[in-house]
């Protein structure tokens, strides 16, 4: 039983998705509710640079590998012998 | 955003005269926390790579530990900047007239207390422990005839020194207040 790679990137695109939803929240709050100074605004900058950061290395490590191919969930078995390479055997 | 020269309900006059967060010992604790939680799947990368298993080279293995190293590191973010958040959000406000308690439980839950410096009976400052003692940090408690009893300033700098200022401040209000009574009742008494 074979499936396309790209569907374990569809808990990841909604982790994502969660992950910049509570970014919007944090810089509300910070808007919404912080002391109007240099420091708070700073702290929103770290905020989305930190984001931007996390979700662009993570999408460049993922881009390495080829999503389109099919993969069998038995690839992963140990006893698998098309796994010598991953087990060392 | 709240300007401090313009707080809400401020009365004619009234000046800020201290701003308090907690202590950075509180940022360090979450920084702590992050790098630990950072260092987990190091570890167990390393821990399987000495066991023998090379997870990259399987083509499934590899993009579920890419997929699941990614999904890590943004739930690592998300909770440190929501703690950073809860740091930064937390603030205790005295002016000359009140003392304003600003605490933010979570992302979705905010405390906001005020008293009058007159409701003030009793102010106590706490300093406990190595880390509290070296680096001056601790709590103040104020007591008051307010319907929220009892402030908490929780773990911020120079708590002895933010006692002494609040209680020279609470002088000086009962005394201004006194004052005004006395005047208006003797206003009151030649009409």
């Amino acid at each position: 039983m074979t499936f396309p790679l790209w569907y374990i990137l569809v808990p990841y695109a909604a982790i994502l998705l969660f992950g910049l939803l509570f970014l919007f929240f944090n810089l509300f709050h910070l808007l919404r509710y912080g002391i109007e100074s240099g420091k708070t605004l700073a702290l929103m900058g770290v905020y989305v640079v930190s984001f931007l950061l996390v979700a662009g290395a993570s999408l460049f490590f993922l881009s390495s590998f080829n999503w389109r191919q099919e993969v069998d969930p038995l690839q992963l078995l140990p006893f698998n012998p098309e796994n010598t390479k991953t087990f060392g055997v | 955003m709240m300007q401090l020269n313009h707080l809400p309900d401020s009365e004619p006059g009234e000046e800020v005269v201290l701003f308090l967060r907690r202590h950075w010992i509180d940022l360090v604790k979450v920084f702590l926390f992050t790098s630990l939680l950072i260092l987990v799947p190091v570890f167990a990368l390393t821990v399987l790579t000495f066991g023998g298993i090379q997870v990259f080279e399987n083509p499934l293995g590899g993009a579920l530990a890419a997929v699941i190293l990614s999904t890590y590191a943004m739930i690592v973010l998300i909770l440190t900047i929501t703690e950073l958040t809860d740091y930064w959000l937390d603030s205790w406000i005295v002016t000359t007239e009140r003392v304003i308690d600003i605490e933010q439980l979570g992302l979705f839950n905010r405390v906001l207390s005020e008293v009058h410096l007159s409701q003030i009976q009793d102010i106590t400052s706490e300093t406990r422990g190595l880390f509290g003692t070296f680096l001056t940090f601790g709590n103040v408690f104020v007591q008051t005839a307010a319907e929220k009893e009892r402030f908490q300033f929780k773990n911020i700098d120079n708590p002895d020194q933010v006692k002494l200022k609040i209680s020279e401040l609470t002088q000086i209000c009962k005394i201004h207040h006194h004052h005004a009574k006395t005047e208006s009742s003797s206003l009151g008494s030649e009409v």
